[in-house]
């Protein structure tokens, strides 16, 4: 096991790391907000994709002009989603919140497979292969940028949360919907737009890594569902920082652990920093702080 | 609300036992009328959805052209120029295997069932047909145990999983011998699924036979992300050829990321199986797969006459190269046919006995098998697996030279001269 | 208007007569008719059902958010895989060695998630990962054959060794598994242990106010629930022939095994069992109908069912179907 060798791992899980992170944030936004899980949040990252390479196919768009695209359009379509379908079931008590997000999820990847097919599609950028050598680490230059634009935007989206009016108030009603309507705040209109950003967020990182991938209808929930929930976790719940952390840290354990274990076992690392997570460290790495 | 939701629930209940006792009445009428009709229902066990779904529908595609060419050439002469019809069916996981399998035999009242393409559905699915007395040939899928049962009703025309190992190292050995450059050492690349599974297994078994030694068996999960952890690993141990296992889109992903690395074993690189001879693979990875040796049973550049022209029909039809299994499914649907002429009827028995006494070495199957003959196990012994090499897309035969079309590049050159 | 009397006053005694009159009945129907694909379908649906019901009292009556089922399934399953395979176990000891083994899970689950205090959201997800753990560990051990998973072979009958030719023998023992479970499921809520179950639920803390341990009840019902399932997961092994990682730890299978309690009603006992009764067949035949390659529409139409059956019947079918019984026979 060489220098290198546990150098290129490292870094390509961070890359990785930051196309999760990104995925994370939505889905602990969502979380943190209205206080769903979100089965189907993988879902709405293969739609990203599937939109972001049919552009490509159809018009030869760039991935990263469809990309802002891609996100104005998923955010009004998780916006309609969250108003037909997870507004009513607020009230309900939370096994049924979960049944209707994996309700959702199963009619999501129905509709992509109707709509594109089963097979895998890919897309195939004219300099995708190219690669920045510095020394004996390569990194493909879709992957550096994939991992710079994710964080770029999560960070720009935390300062979103922390300085914008609408983000104050996402983070009130995330803190406290009660008070938050007695100040005022469409709690209402919040889990609106919350659920369509988040989804939004998701499909951004979709477009994002479609020129490294393949997709598939249940290519989200095959590779990304289960670190997302794991970034959430580890993160704490609701709280945007943790889970741009998070994100990173899990994108290199898993980098580092597929390394040691073999790559049979990179999923279990996931699993298991899961597992130990939700018993020992259930709040989180902010223990409980949601941003 | 509440009253009709009661007698909704009667009713269905009713309902379900009416169409059971009815459907069973009927059986026999349509038994009989079916021994009058010119039909011949043949049920078709395939993926047609979910991760093998590619290579589901290819087979699909497949079996439509050999049905079309019977039926147009007459159908089965025997019982009075019956055409055939097939009736398709998902195997995609067991238990659906098991439901559809049920229900070809006991609604459609297929004369026999051809499938299962996954190793584990057609494990399972045999042992229905066999219960039930009808024929189940096997043109895709690879586990010994299909044949390995004792069961009388199941008859496998692929090879068994040992060929994979034994073959491959055999043309490797030739492949160093006449390039006049040794290969001692070997890494295993293989997906965590049946055939993986199993090729890592005979590997293990046969290759110390052939004095090459096994550095690394790497194995990767199914859909897997990112193959990083493996080709770092190669790197590492550097052997001399690579011998590898997978699904289309393991493979495509793999390739790219082994050019993005610019990672190549000092010989070659040898993939064993459906997913690595697969067209689609080789077109989503283009310059990629040049040089790339697979080991199959049949390509459509390989010195056997009709060959050629039956990937030639297949592409016409269908845009596609006549592989991933394709062929030997086309093959099985005329093989079975060739039973139904020779056993004169649709009993289940007698169609068995006809696929047990069957020795063909003429008929349309000849492009990929010059004789066929089924042995007391159910399967058909083959004399070798072919190995061919991969160039602009197109996979020509390289090894054994007598089935040989054309010289193999032997050691493949690293990325820097080709993508 | 006074109360009305006899045994099917009392919702609880109702269900029960009409839960095991319908297990009566769809015995008798598959008995009597029934082509081989109708009966593979009863089966799977009475598996469903068993299911359904003995999820009820973990994650209906005492109200644990018991996302991840099928873990116990699946031990079960390999249980019953691995000790008939390789040590020649009789099947019908294996069930209650697999109810021995997933009660053991449950107990083990429930002393972690308790004794560090895990909350509902929290413990759903902790069930749902561990079922993907077990997945994973069972695709990488060799001696339960890894991908390969395990199979048996069946040509002949013989009821020592829980092999049938036909459908209709494990059909029999499907429905007495569910009779079972639906037995099971009456006593829990008639006992005092019952009792407490639905304090839990109600009010974790005033309970714990009232003197029950709720640790312990807890406890006790993760057990009976996962015990349960792990019996059932035996008997599918025997009847599916081949089980393998991805199959019997399936999150989609975990899912729709959930969709007859929480459509049906999860605190009743008729809840789960006609959901099951209705939707499993309904999927099967679907699947059937639309041919093989609508795999996607029925994928959109069986969401849609969810998402609707669920914001329509937000507390199950049963709950209305008790609003009914209870105005009919006056209770008080």
């Amino acid at each position: 096991m060489t220098a290198d060798v546990i150098l290129q791992a490292l870094v390509l899980g961070l890359l990785q790391g930051g196309v999760y992170a990104l995925v994370a944030c939505g889905l602990t936004l969502i979380y943190g907000v209205m206080k769903v899980v979100n089965f189907a949040h993988a879902e709405f990252l293969t739609l990203g994709m599937y939109l972001t390479i049919s552009a490509w196919n159809a018009a030869g768009v760039s991935p990263y002009v469809s990309g802002a695209f891609v996100f104005a359009l998923v955010c009004v379509l998780g916006a309609s989603a969250q108003y037909l379908v997870i507004r009513p079931a607020l009230a309900h008590p939370q096994i049924n919140q979960m049944l209707i997000t994996i309700g959702l999820s199963t009619m999501m990847i129905g509709l992509m497979q109707l709509a594109w097919g089963p097979n895998n599609q890919v897309l195939n950028l004219p300099w995708g292969r190219a690669t920045l050598d510095l020394g004996e680490l390569r990194i493909t230059y879709v992957r550096a940028i994939a991992f710079g634009i994710a964080v770029a935007i999560a960070t720009a989206f935390w300062w979103f949360l922390k300085h914008t009016r609408v983000g104050m108030a996402m983070r009130a009603a995330a803190q406290n919907p009660g008070a938050a309507r007695l100040m005022g705040i469409s709690v209402r209109r919040i889990n609106l737009v919350t659920f369509g950003v988040g989804t939004g967020l998701a499909a951004l990182a979709g477009a994002l890594i479609a020129p490294a991938f393949f997709v598939n209808p249940t290519f989200g929930v095959d590779h990304f569902l289960l670190a997302a929930f794991v970034i959430v976790v580890l993160g704490t719940m609701g709280n945007f920082v943790g889970a741009l952390i998070g994100g990173l840290l899990i994108g290199v354990a898993e980098g580092l652990g597929g390394l040691v274990f073999g790559p049979a076992l990179r999923q279990l690392v996931s699993l298991a920093v899961f597992v130990v997570v939700l018993l020992f460290l259930p709040r989180g790495l902010f223990r409980g702080r949601v941003t | 609300m509440t009253r009709a939701f009661r007698s909704t629930r009667r009713r269905f209940v009713k309902r379900t036992a009416a169409l059971a006792a009815g459907a069973s009445l009927f059986g026999p009428w349509v038994q009989l009328a079916r021994a009058q009709t010119k039909e011949l229902k043949v049920g078709f066990l395939l993926p047609l959805t979910g991760s093998f779904a590619e290579a589901g529908q290819l087979n699909k595609l497949a079996v439509e052209m050999a049905v079309e060419e019977i039926n147009k050439a007459g159908g089965v002469r025997s019982l009075g120029g019956a055409k055939i019809v097939p009736v398709f069916a998902n195997s995609t996981s067991v238990d659906e295997a098991n439901t559809e399998t049920n229900r070809l035999i006991s609604r459609e009242r297929v004369v026999g069932i051809v499938g299962a393409y996954s190793s584990g559905a057609t494990i399972s699915s045999t042992v229905i047909a066999e219960r039930a007395s009808v024929p189940y040939l096997v043109p895709n899928a690879l586990a010994d145990e299909i044949t390995g049962r004792g069961l009388k009703y199941v008859f496998k025309t692929v090879p068994h999983f040992s060929q994979f190992a034994t073959n491959a190292a055999e043309m490797v050995l030739r492949l160093s011998e006449d390039a006049k450059r040794p290969v001692q050492t070997c890494c295993l690349v293989r997906e965590n699924n049946f055939f993986g599974n199993v090729v890592g297994r005979e590997f293990a078994r046969f290759m110390p036979g052939y004095k090459l030694q096994i550095l690394k068996d790497n194995i990767f999960p199914t859909n897997p992300t990112s193959f990083e952890d493996v080709i770092l690993s190669l790197r590492k141990d550097s052997p001399d050829v690579v011998f590898a296992a997978g699904e289309p889109s393991s493979i495509t992903l793999l390739f790219r990321q082994l050019a993005e690395l610019k990672y190549w074993p000092k010989l070659g690189w040898v993939g064993l199986g459906g997913g690595y001879s697969n067209p689609i693979t080789w077109g989503n990875l283009s310059k990629l797969a040049d040089g790339l040796i697979v080991v199959n049973d049949w390509f459509p550049e390989i010195k056997l006459s009709g060959a050629k022209e039956a990937n030639e029909r297949f592409r016409k039809r269908t845009g596609k190269d006549l592989l991933g299994n394709s062929n030997t499914t086309y093959a099985g649907v005329h093989i079975f046919k060739a039973a139904l002429e020779k056993a004169g009827s649709t009993d289940g028995p007698k169609i068995r006995d006809a696929l047990a006494t069957l020795d063909l070495v003429e008929g349309p199957q000849t492009f990929m098998y010059p004789r066929v003959k089924f042995d007391d196990t159910g399967f058909m012994p083959r004399t070798t697996l072919v190995g061919a090499q991969v160039r602009n897309g197109q996979a020509r035969v390289i090894w054994p030279s007598e089935f040989q079309v054309a010289k193999p590049i032997w050691p493949v050159p690293d990325w820097s001269t080709r993508a | 208007m006074a109360p009305r009397t006899g045994f099917f006053a009392d919702w609880l005694n109702a269900q029960l007569a009409v839960a095991l009159g319908f297990v009566v009945l769809v015995g008798v129907a598959g008995g009597l008719a029934g082509s081989d694909y109708f009966l593979q379908i009863m089966v799977l649906a009475a598996i469903y059902a068993a299911m359904g019901v003995s999820w009820a009292i973990a994650g209906g009556l005492s109200g644990l958010l018991l996302l991840g089922y099928i873990s116990f399934f699946g031990v079960g399953a390999y249980v019953d895989g691995l000790l008939f395979t390789k040590y020649g176990v009789n099947p019908w000891l294996c069930l209650a060695i697999a109810a021995a083994v997933a009660g053991l899970l449950g107990w083990l689950i429930a002393l972690v998630t308790l004794r560090f205090g895990l909350s509902e959201d929290y413990f759903a997800m902790f069930t749902v990962a561990l079922s993907q753990v077990l997945k994973y560990i069972l695709l990488n051990w060799d001696y339960a054959g890894r991908a390969t998973g395990i199979y048996l072979t069946v040509v002949k009958d013989d009821f020592a060794t829980m092999s049938f030719v036909g459908r209709r023998p494990y059909l029999f023992i499907a429905l007495a598994l569910l009779a079972a479970a639906i037995l099971l499921n009456y006593a829990v809520q008639r006992s005092r242990f019952g009792y407490y179950l639905a304090a839990v639920r109600e009010n974790d803390q005033a309970a714990e106010a009232l003197g029950i341990d709720t640790a312990a009840v807890k406890t006790k019902a993760m057990v009976v629930s996962g015990a349960a399932a792990g019996a059932i997961g035996a008997f599918y092994c025997q009847f599916a022939t081949f089980i393998d990682p991805k199959q019997v730890f399936s999150l989609a299978t975990n899912f729709e095994m959930l969709l007859g309690p929480v459509l049906g009603g999860r605190l009743s006992i008729i809840g789960p069992v006609f959901g099951a009764a209705f939707l499993k067949p309904l999927q099967d035949l679907l699947r059937g109908w639309l041919g093989g390659e609508a795999d996607a529409l029925y994928l959109v139409l069986y969401g849609l069912v969810l998402v609707v059956g669920i914001l329509l019947l937000p507390r199950g079918l049963a709950a209305y179907v008790e609003t009914w019984h209870r105005r009919r026979y006056g209770q008080p």
